[in-house]
């Protein structure tokens, strides 16, 4: 057991020095933060971040990068309003050191006004949208159809409403409104370089071809347009309940098929009487 | 014709005094194991009253025995597709609170107890559970309590009565009961045979004893659910269920059963009779009114030549022929026509006939006035101011039969499908061999008087004389024709008897195992 363990922990410090390498602030920006923010380009998920270092303090910024929801929840009451104000999406917790993080604030800083450093896909804009692109990106997110390259269908952890009779995955984020959320740029950036930790691991070997992201925030798109209404067929309410009511019903039928069947000896009646009769006149006294 | 022997069993009622020494015999010899403690195969039970296990008769309780199905039979309980859909929760089963608790006495305490200013007691504990218990029901819990309403009221064959029936079978003076043993019947068309989901239980082609191999026995316990007679019985300890063996071993040798052999009222005869096999589907599915008959109808006439030929080439010794012959069974089935199976109308054709019980009204209650006879008693003398006799000195030595203390139709209900014609016929034989008994041996009866009644009976003096020697001063051999089984022939089919010659004794032998 011992050795075991041993060898667990060599190998855990193998992996975490192979993923520790010195990251220039450009690289780190890329590769965690573009795919919801810009610099001096607008609001895409998260707000432009142009500027961001004169206008918080550099122990703010830390905390909020760090970990936005511990930082939220821990009462903060500007970080509070931009989370309110960005329709409550959650910034990832993005997994840096203090140190990565200070040359990532360098690097926005650095970049002033404005910067090129992204990795805004560029795509055909959604309105060119068929009704085929649309049905294709069903089956991908149904995974109905596989994709190209591999890769779980989107069901196993999200889900929308009328997807099937028990609905899609709860592990994450229900994607009904995910279009006006996230605004298109926004929602196809995500689904191309998913920058959720979770997410990015599951995808990592297996990227999404252009044209199956394109078909599956086609398919996004025309569900939040038509389907926004609709009341979320995968509410847990609505599978507990059913279950409950499935389970009267089933005993209800077990009770009415075997009604009339022995549920106690044949001698029971006559024992009760006899103990009725004993304790109502013998020990009574 | 397919003949086969049956060793079949006459109990005449009439002779039970209800002692219980048959039950003792069969449990000291059988039953007196682990997890077979709450079994008789052999019982006596009080009618009316409710009887081991508690209404076994109510097959709405218990579902045993057939059901008519167009112009076939299904078992009620069991079957191949009821019986797999239920093979691993029979609901039907009887559980051990229907039966009894079975209970023994702390006996040590009586003898270790230290001196005491009280006696000693020992305590019940349960068989099952080895713990003390407060005895609740025992095999008889019901023996001798007619009346009651716990025990007598709650008899099943009391439905077919109406309430005023019922009320004045139970006024105080007029209470009776018989009593009833009960062992396997051996039945011709055996529902445990045929609820069997091993095939562990078969009926012997030589004599119809109907056993459990223990070897194939998987206990599914259809056998106990499907038996309408509660006959077939789960031995926890073993996981096998057991039944009535009719001490085949003691048959094998010659010897009665124990029950029989021990009977102290002599009630008890046992005889081979021979069938036709081909008949017993037909007869099975015969409507209920012609139960009775038909089952009679399949029992052959050992004197018939015709049978005889038959039976030879069926391979039954002459033995068994000349057994059948001489059959007390079949002269009370057959020739006498005064046994009756028990309740025919569960479909299985027992064996074992029981003559019904004669139980006549001896007496009346008549007003008479006492004042007389008050004014003779000494002054302080208690003075009951009753003006009622309990007559015993009618016109008529016995009553009429429709005057039984028994109502006739609760007896056809027992024993002839609810035909009280049938219960009659007997009811008249017993009571005109009775009459002209009274008027061979005592002589106070009217010659003419009973000459009819032997004629109504469809008796003449010379068959009356028969029966009153088989009923009251038959000898064992006269009770007991017990076929040779030829157990030498049966082991000649399997090997060579010369090859074991020198060796003691013939037999399937079977080495014992020793130690743990």
């Amino acid at each position: 057991m011992k050795i075991h363990l041993k060898i667990l922990t060599v190998i855990v410090i193998i992996i975490t020095c192979s993923g520790v390498q010195a990251q220039t602030g450009q690289e780190l920006f890329t590769q965690k933060c573009s795919a919801c923010h810009t610099i001096g380009k607008g609001k895409l998920v998260g707000p432009d971040l142009s500027g961001v270092t004169k206008k918080r303090s550099e122990d703010w910024l830390l905390k909020f990068i760090s970990s936005s929801q511990n930082f939220v929840n821990s009462g903060d009451s500007e970080a509070k309003k931009i989370f309110e104000e960005f329709n409550k999406i959650v910034m990832p917790d993005p997994g840096l050191s203090d140190a990565e993080i200070k040359s990532l604030l360098a690097f926005i800083d650095s970049q002033g006004g404005s910067s090129t450093a992204s990795t805004q896909v560029t795509m055909r804009p959604l309105s060119e949208a068929t009704p085929q692109n649309v049905s294709r990106g069903e089956s991908l997110f149904s995974g109905e159809v596989a994709f190209a390259n591999g890769g779980g269908a989107c069901v196993s952890c999200h889900t929308v409403p009328n997807l099937s009779d028990l609905g899609g995955g709860t592990l994450s984020k229900d994607l009904t409104t995910a279009y006006s959320r996230l605004s298109e740029a926004g929602m196809v950036n995500i689904i191309q370089t998913q920058p959720f930790p979770v997410m990015k691991q599951a995808f990592v070997n297996h990227t999404l071809t252009g044209e199956e992201v394109f078909d599956l925030a086609a398919y996004l798109k025309s569900v939040d347009e038509n389907q926004k209404h609709l009341e979320n067929s995968n509410k847990p309410e609505k599978f507990i309940y059913s279950g409950l009511g499935g389970l009267v019903l089933l005993l209800g039928a077990f009770a009415g098929i075997w009604h009339y069947r022995r549920k106690r000896s044949v001698n029971h009646s006559i024992y009760k009487r006899q103990e009725d009769y004993l304790s109502n006149n013998i020990f009574k006294n | 014709m397919n003949v086969r022997a049956q060793i079949s069993m006459v109990f005449h009622l009439d002779k039970c005094i209800g002692c219980h020494t048959c039950s003792i015999a069969c449990k000291n010899i059988w039953t007196d194991r682990k997890g077979a403690e709450y079994m008789w195969w052999n019982n006596v039970e009080t009618k009316p009253g409710t009887g081991y296990p508690t209404k076994w008769e109510d097959q709405n309780v218990y579902n045993g025995g057939w059901r008519k199905d167009g112009d076939d039979i299904e078992l009620r309980g069991a079957g191949k597709l009821r019986g797999l859909v239920n093979i691993f929760h029979n609901p039907h089963l009887p559980v051990i609170d229907d039966y009894y608790e079975p209970f023994t006495y702390k006996y040590l305490d009586l003898i270790e107890s230290p001196a005491m200013d009280d006696q000693p007691t020992a305590r019940p504990v349960s068989l099952i559970t080895g713990k003390p218990i407060n005895i609740k029901m025992g095999p008889n819990w019901d023996d001798d309590l007619s009346g009651t309403p716990d025990y007598a009221r709650k008899d099943p064959n009391l439905e077919v009565l109406s309430e005023a029936e019922r009320e004045a079978m139970f006024q105080l003076e007029k209470l009776a009961f018989f009593y009833l043993p009960r062992i396997c019947n051996h039945c011709l068309n055996p529902a445990c045979v045929a609820s069997c989901p091993s095939g562990a239980i078969y009926k012997r082609g030589e004599d119809g004893i109907v056993l459990i191999n223990q070897k194939v026995c998987r206990a599914w316990r259809m056998c106990v659910t499907a038996c309408p007679y509660k006959k077939s019985y789960y031995n926890w300890g073993t996981g096998k269920s057991e039944k009535c063996i009719l001490c085949y071993p003691r048959l094998e040798s010659g010897y009665a059963p124990a029950c029989m052999h021990s009977c102290v009222g002599r009630i008890r005869y046992l005889g081979v009779m021979l069938y036709d096999a081909d008949r017993i589907h037909d007869t099975a599915c015969s409507d209920e009114k012609d139960l009775v008959d038909s089952q009679l109808d399949v029992i052959l006439n050992p004197y018939d030549e015709e049978v005889q030929r038959a039976a030879a080439a069926n391979g039954i010794a002459n033995s068994t022929l000349k057994a059948a012959q001489n059959s007390p069974v079949y002269k009370f089935v057959k020739e006498w026509g005064m046994a009756l199976p028990l309740h025919p109308e569960f479909r299985t054709l027992p064996m074992l006939f029981y003559v019904p019980p004669l139980l006549p009204v001896m007496a009346k209650l008549s007003t008479v006035n006492n004042d007389e006879q008050a004014k003779k008693m000494d002054e302080r003398a208690k003075h009951w101011p009753d003006n009622w006799l309990y007559d015993t000195s009618t016109e008529e030595l016995w009553g009429t039969i429709e005057q039984s203390r028994m109502p006739l139709k609760y007896m056809a209900n027992l024993f002839s499908a609810g035909d009280e014609g049938k219960i009659v016929n007997v009811m008249k034989k017993l009571l005109a061999i009775r009459m002209h008994r009274r008027r061979v041996t005592v002589g106070d009866v009217d010659a003419q008087k009973a000459d009819i009644m032997l004629k109504e009976a469809g008796l003449d003096s010379l068959t009356a004389d028969e029966i009153y020697y088989l009923t009251s001063l038959a000898k064992f051999d006269d009770r007991f024709v017990i076929p040779a089984s030829h157990r030498e022939q049966a082991i000649e089919m399997l090997e060579f008897t010369g090859d074991v010659k020198g060796s003691t004794g013939f037999g399937f032998m079977e080495k014992p195992e020793r130690g743990l």
